[in-house]
């Protein structure tokens, strides 16, 4: 297993990084791989089916300059602040353990990790639903996975001190889904580490993240191969970084 | 021309069907919304399915599609969810 350390950069690139190491791992170039990074600037994430006009205020993140990228991944939208949050992504073969064969089984092995942090900090956390980990009984983190001829990309967040406000403001969450989860506003239903009395930075959080990524898979450190990078930057040009796959929907 | 749009908020994810009715016809399907489903281009492949049908066709061209495609993982999602979202839709 590898380990990519810390890639602050624009959400096109990144976005285009997980499924480079995807198909590279399809490939057998590469081996399994976790990686931390972070959103320059702010961004909004969206999932592969949704549709940019009913789940995102476009207006409101063009106001505010946070551009808006479709994953790969389905599930919602994601808010992305710069300075608040923390991706992170594993991408990893079907056969590395037995709970991987299990969609639902797998989202709890693989982002693992991201319960030991909170742990760690003194939260009570836990897994809620299929994909989300919930710290004091709100959603402080969400996953989403796809998987491709025996391979599992697997990418979600780890909210510190991500801008609530802003989020509220950009994402559209219908009030079918807030009332499912017996809420009536996001405020009642997303905490970050701040809210919850824990400050930390980037740094502090990446470190904890790392720590607890190492302790779970044991990967060495390394970089990305000159084949992921060149097929990245194909993806953004072709893909994520173009309108007809962002705004398709 | 008439806009159909219809929601569901299934175990995990919301499914929400929209498409033009044009002659009776379905037109312009598109299937929204954050569920998964894997292999992802399923849905473009749904979507067409349903494009140029009766309304009154495409609940059963639904369960169809469903029925033999074996390699779709749609966690916490079936599809009844699917086909309410439908019913939401032909409601409006």
């Amino acid at each position: 297993m590898r380990f990519i350390p810390l890639v602050v950069a624009k959400p096109e690139l990144q976005m285009a990084i997980d499924e480079a190491i995807l198909r590279a791992r399809m490939e057998g170039r590469v081996p399994d791989t976790v990686r931390l990074y972070a959103f320059s600037p702010s961004s909004i994430t969206i999932g592969r089916f949704q549709s940019v006009r009913h789940d995102v205020n476009l207006e409101e993140a063009r106001r505010l300059g946070i551009p808006v990228v479709r994953r790969i991944t389905g599930g919602g939208s994601v808010f992305h602040d710069e300075f608040g949050e923390i991706t992170y992504s594993v991408v990893i073969g079907e056969d590395y353990h037995p709970a991987l064969r299990n969609v639902e089984e797998s989202y709890r092995y693989l982002a693992g990790p991201l319960v030991d942090a909170l742990e760690e900090l003194g939260l009570d956390a836990g897994f809620s639903g299929l994909n989300d980990i919930v710290a004091n009984g709100k959603k402080i983190s969400g996953s989403a996975q796809t998987r491709r001829k025996g391979v599992i990309l697997q990418h979600g967040t780890f909210m510190y001190s991500t801008r609530l406000e802003v989020l509220a403001r950009v994402l559209r969450v219908s009030k079918a889904k807030l009332s499912d989860k017996g809420v009536s506003s996001i405020w009642e239903r997303v905490t970050t580490l701040e809210r919850e009395g824990i400050k930390m930075n980037r740094w502090e959080a990446y470190e904890l993240l790392k720590e607890k990524f190492s302790a779970a898979f044991g990967p060495e450190e390394g970089e990305l191969t000159d084949y992921e990078l060149e097929l990245a930057e194909r993806l953004v040009e072709e893909k994520y970084g173009n309108p007809e796959w962002n705004e398709m929907r | 021309m008439r806009h159909h749009v219809g929601e569901h908020k299934a175990k995990k994810g919301l499914i929400r069907i929209e498409f033009d009715e044009r002659d009776g016809k379905a037109e312009r399907v598109r299937i929204t919304g954050d569920f998964f489903m894997h292999p992802e281009e399923a849905v473009q492949e749904l979507e067409r399915k349903l494009e140029g049908h009766r309304l009154e066709e495409l609940e059963q061209l639904i369960d169809e599609f469903f029925a033999v495609r074996m390699d779709l993982e749609t966690p916490y999602v079936n599809v009844e969810d699917f086909k309410i979202a439908l019913k939401n839709a032909l409601k409006e």
